[in-house]
């Protein structure tokens, strides 16, 4: 059965009756046993290729075109 | 089409929590926007607009951030569970703050665009091949749109109208929505903004909910590989043993894992004992960490009640679940697995005065 899906068991002998399965619980071990380590990895590798500016340039002026 | 439901009623307590959530989240952003300018790189001075729009985009990631860490926090320790209780305006304020992030941004970068501002949000950045400059929006869309889904069913008539399971398997999409705020964040601001103190507290919060839920998923696994019980051989019944009755404490119960990893929850209630499904009809709690209180078994989570003996909820309300038969041998308590229909009365197992 595929994860996250809220099952509908059944049993035999005069007692089958239909219940919530443990789908949710399920569903919610095996996203956090992967985004557990795969978020904070990302945040991680988004500082580590954070670029930073230039800092040995010289500050350049702008001026405005002028006019003819 | 008519969907007959009954609203959780307004007490003091949900007034009281949606108070401090709204004092919070004003406080934040009043503070952020008025006392955080003065923080801030002097030669670089940021403009109002984009002020307001980082104090309602981070509170809105923390807001999300500390909603996903409280069912966690609920699960590994009770004194966490008031917060739980509301949790649903929590997510909806969320949203509203998420809401006014996107208007301020939509208003600044795409208002003065030559193409229509919405089409300018998607067509602007195209960039999908590259992972600095990656158009970062698309995450942010993706878990806004979530966001409101969520928001927009959060209502009771949403729970009743498409059943508990599907609520809940919609609702766990908040999960998706989270990691591609964090993509959002990681692609978008973390790559511009230079203030460290922004990352450190990103990094921190990321961490603290992954952390939470890995830990609270690495118990449950190890809980439902410790607590299943074979069956005892040799017996028609197939009788799982769930312990010693003078293991669960009065009002309280034990949870027990059946073979095919479903939960009981075995109450004692003063000299009686009762076993019900571990799992509430409202929105999954898991009633085996609640408690009796006046005779009625109640669902951590929301305080939905079930009585002991049959799993029905006492009148007006109609949710039931299903219900064990248990037996006492000994001081040793066992259950029935084949769970009965929901509602259906089980006579409550006495015990002896020995073990009382």
């Amino acid at each position: 059965m595929a994860a996250g899906v809220v099952a509908m068991v059944g049993i035999g002998d005069g007692q089958g009756v239909k219940i919530l399965k443990k789908g949710a619980r399920k569903f919610h071990r095996r996203v956090w046993g992967f985004f557990g380590i795969l978020l904070p990895l990302i945040v991680l590798g988004a500082i580590y290729i954070k670029q930073s500016p230039p800092t040995d340039y010289q500050p350049v002026l702008l001026e405005a075109p002028k006019e003819n | 089409m008519g969907v007959d439901y009954k609203p959780v009623i307004w007490n003091r307590n949900k007034y009281m929590y949606d108070a401090v959530l709204l004092i919070a989240v004003a406080s934040y952003i009043y503070l952020y926007i008025r006392v955080g300018v003065n923080f801030q790189d002097s030669s670089q001075p940021i403009e109002r607009p984009i002020m307001r729009m980082r104090a309602f985009g981070s509170c809105a990631f923390l807001m999300l951030s500390f909603i996903l860490c409280i069912g966690p926090l609920a699960r590994l320790n009770e004194k966490f569970l008031p917060l739980l209780y509301n949790r649903r305006h929590f997510g909806v304020l969320t949203a509203c703050v998420a809401a006014v992030h996107a208007n301020y941004v939509l208003g600044w970068y795409y208002a003065f665009s030559p193409t229509n501002k919405y089409e300018a949000l998607f067509s602007s950045n195209t960039n999908f091949d590259q992972l600095l400059g990656f158009p970062f929006e698309a995450f942010g869309i993706f878990a806004f749109l979530m966001l409101l889904i969520l928001a927009v069913t959060s209502h009771d008539f949403w729970l009743s109208f498409l059943s508990a399971p599907i609520w809940k398997r919609l609702h766990m999409g908040i999960y998706f929505g989270y990691a591609s705020v964090v993509l959002h964040i990681s692609l978008g601001p973390l790559q511009t903004d230079r203030d460290p103190v922004f990352a450190i507290v990103f990094f921190t919060s990321v961490f603290a909910v992954s952390i939470l839920h890995f830990i609270v998923a690495m118990k449950d696994r190890q809980a439902d590989s410790m607590f299943v019980r074979e069956p005892n051989p040799g017996d028609d019944t197939p009788w799982i043993e769930v312990g010693q009755v003078s293991q669960i404490e009065n009002k309280r119960a034990k949870i027990v894992s059946l073979p095919d990893e479903e939960r009981v929850a075995v109450f004692r209630n003063g000299n009686t004992l009762s076993a019900v499904h571990n799992v509430c009809a409202h929105q999954n709690g898991p009633l085996g960490e609640g408690k009796i209180v006046d005779g009625c078994i109640t669902c951590p989570w929301h305080g939905f009640q079930y009585n002991p003996e049959d799993g029905r909820s006492p009148a007006p309300f109609e949710e039931k679940i299903a219900t064990y038969r248990l037996k006492l041998e000994a001081g040793t308590v066992y259950v029935d697995p084949r769970p009965l229909a929901p509602g259906t009365y089980v006579e409550p197992t006495l015990i002896g005065d020995a073990y009382v």
